[in-house]
């Protein structure tokens, strides 16, 4: 038998390779299953987790004083831009007088982060943006693009009675066959629109649906599905029910906006894929006469039916 | 063997279990997407000198969203609509200023119909027609003008572009309608604009 050269750290030597064997399956299990778990079941960290750290510019010299302007002038250049803007994220893109946001909360110093996190879907959780995100126009697609605009140069000739849009308009989800959940969007007045506009939600169950820009994993967007089966799995409900748009012209009144929650109750679901969708109809008799008393000429009772997709349009997939 | 592993393996395996117990919460939870489609169209109308901020005699008053087709001597034919204000207010001029003009405020395609919500009094009838406007519009809008009833959707265009500028694109609608020996009557009928995102 051969001798062993420590005998009495054997045993600990023995040990300490069992430490290492399991520290190393440690390593690889945690790097295995709590890698993708983090970002699900970190609390949502306060906001500017992307804006790098190591800042090392305190003041940038001019480029008369300072050699790097000449040794490096497109990082110099990157490096008063940095100073000037940190993010680009302070401020509105459009630039409108401050009276046509003034019914709308201040504008988020981080607003564009969060904003490019909620479309990327990097964060889906509509609860975690507070009314000052998804009441600036700047939420929405297309304001910087084209609705600012036109505000800046208004139609003489022409004046907005009648828009509204929902946003987003579409939502995967992955469910189980018993499960709750709500789901949420935003109806808005469109660009220019001047008046109250009244309306209600009513659920429906199309027999078929397809994606716009997004598609399932499979790579597949269309549903085609009995609207009887999907009526007896889902219970959904939408709260408020009728809602008041407000103008959106020539100011953003507070209203102009809402968020609307939908409340989910999957039962006993056969797997597969279904589809739910909101419509937009006419208020309650109730409601509409309260408004138009209210806002008399400035009010529209609006919504009628549908064809085609729904305005809010949930693609179930259920395992 | 196992004996001389036992701690070791009795590590592991609780470790696993550990690490399976958030996996298996996460599998319970629903899993929610959005995508980031908006769907959304505005209409607007004529605006009529002073309609903005009426503050005289001769402007025509606040105005509402509502249009109106005015006959006086019971049969007429292509007859315009005009808003329904408090001193008579703009109206359609053919195809320059035409009674609706719709816009795609979303980032998906657009469709529209327009349909009655109950039948015409008799003696009169409605017909629609429309064109599409601005650089690069590619949408699809009637051709011969088609009639506007309550028992069929008219389709007055399809894929209509997002608005990536403000010079493209909307949709000119025009209305016209024919009287035939009406009398006596102002009726009421509500036009619901139905939309369809159609990418």
């Amino acid at each position: 038998m051969k001798k062993k050269p420590h005998s009495t750290s054997h045993h600990g030597k023995k040990m300490g390779k069992e430490v290492w064997i399991g520290l190393a399956v440690i390593a690889v299990l945690a790097l295995y299953f709590l890698g993708p778990l983090q970002d699900a079941f970190a609390p949502p960290a306060p906001v500017p987790t992307i804006i790098p750290t190591a800042i090392t510019v305190a003041t940038t010299p001019t480029p008369t004083e300072d050699p790097f302007w000449t040794k490096y002038p497109d990082l110099m250049v990157r490096l008063q831009q940095y100073q000037e803007d940190p993010f680009e994220i302070a401020k509105r893109r459009c630039d409108l007088p401050p009276q046509v946001y003034a019914e709308v909360p201040p504008f988020p110093e981080d607003f564009y982060v969060q904003k490019l996190l909620f479309h990327l879907g990097k964060i889906s959780d509509t609860n975690y943006f507070g009314e000052n995100y998804w009441k600036q126009p700047e939420w929405y697609p297309m304001f910087d693009e084209s609705g600012c605009k036109l505000y800046q140069y208004p139609p003489t000739d022409r004046w907005a009675a009648v828009g509204y849009g929902t946003f987003p308009s579409e939502v995967i989800v992955l469910s189980r066959r018993n499960d709750e959940y709500e789901t949420h969007f935003f109806i808005h007045s469109t660009w220019l629109v001047q008046t109250y506009q009244g309306m209600a939600f009513s659920v429906e169950y199309p027999p078929h649906g397809e994606l716009k820009l997004s598609e399932f994993a499979d790579g597949t967007r269309t549903v085609d599905v009995d609207p009887e089966e999907t009526k007896k799995y889902f219970d959904v409900s939408v709260d408020p029910v009728d809602v008041l748009l407000e103008p959106a012209f020539p100011v953003f009144q507070s209203g102009w906006t809402q968020k609307i929650t939908v409340k989910v109750r999957a039962k006993d679901v056969k797997p597969g894929r279904y589809i739910v969708g909101i419509n937009i109809t006419p208020p309650s008799g109730a409601k509409n006469d309260e408004w138009f008393y209210k806002y008399k000429l400035d009010y529209i009772g609006t919504g009628g039916g549908s064809i085609g997709q729904t305005w809010y349009t949930m693609f179930f997939e259920v395992t | 063997m196992v004996w001389k592993h036992f701690r070791l393996i009795v590590f592991v395996a609780a470790f696993i279990a550990l690490a399976a117990m958030p996996l298996a919460e996460w599998a319970n939870t629903a899993v929610i997407f959005n995508v980031p489609v908006d769907t959304g169209f505005t209409i607007t109308l004529p605006l009529g000198a002073g309609e903005a901020n009426a503050s005289s005699a001769s402007d025509p008053g606040p105005a509402t969203a509502d249009i109106n087709f005015t006959c006086v001597t019971g049969t007429c034919t292509r007859v315009e609509p005009c808003l329904t204000t408090a001193f008579g207010g703009s109206c359609q001029a053919g195809a320059a200023v035409p009674i609706f003009q719709y816009t795609n405020a979303g980032n998906v395609n657009l469709s529209m119909t327009l349909i009655f919500n109950s039948s015409l009094p008799s003696g009169i009838t409605v017909g629609v027609n429309s064109s599409a406007s601005g650089v690069g519009n590619n949408a699809v809008t009637i051709g011969p003008e088609i009639p506007l009833n309550n028992s069929m959707e008219a389709m007055i265009f399809q894929e209509l572009n997002t608005t990536a500028s403000p010079a493209c694109c909307s949709i000119n609608v025009t209305l016209y309608a024919n009287f035939t020996s009406v009398s006596g009557l102002v009726e009421q009928r509500l036009i619901t604009h139905n939309s369809t995102n159609a990418n």
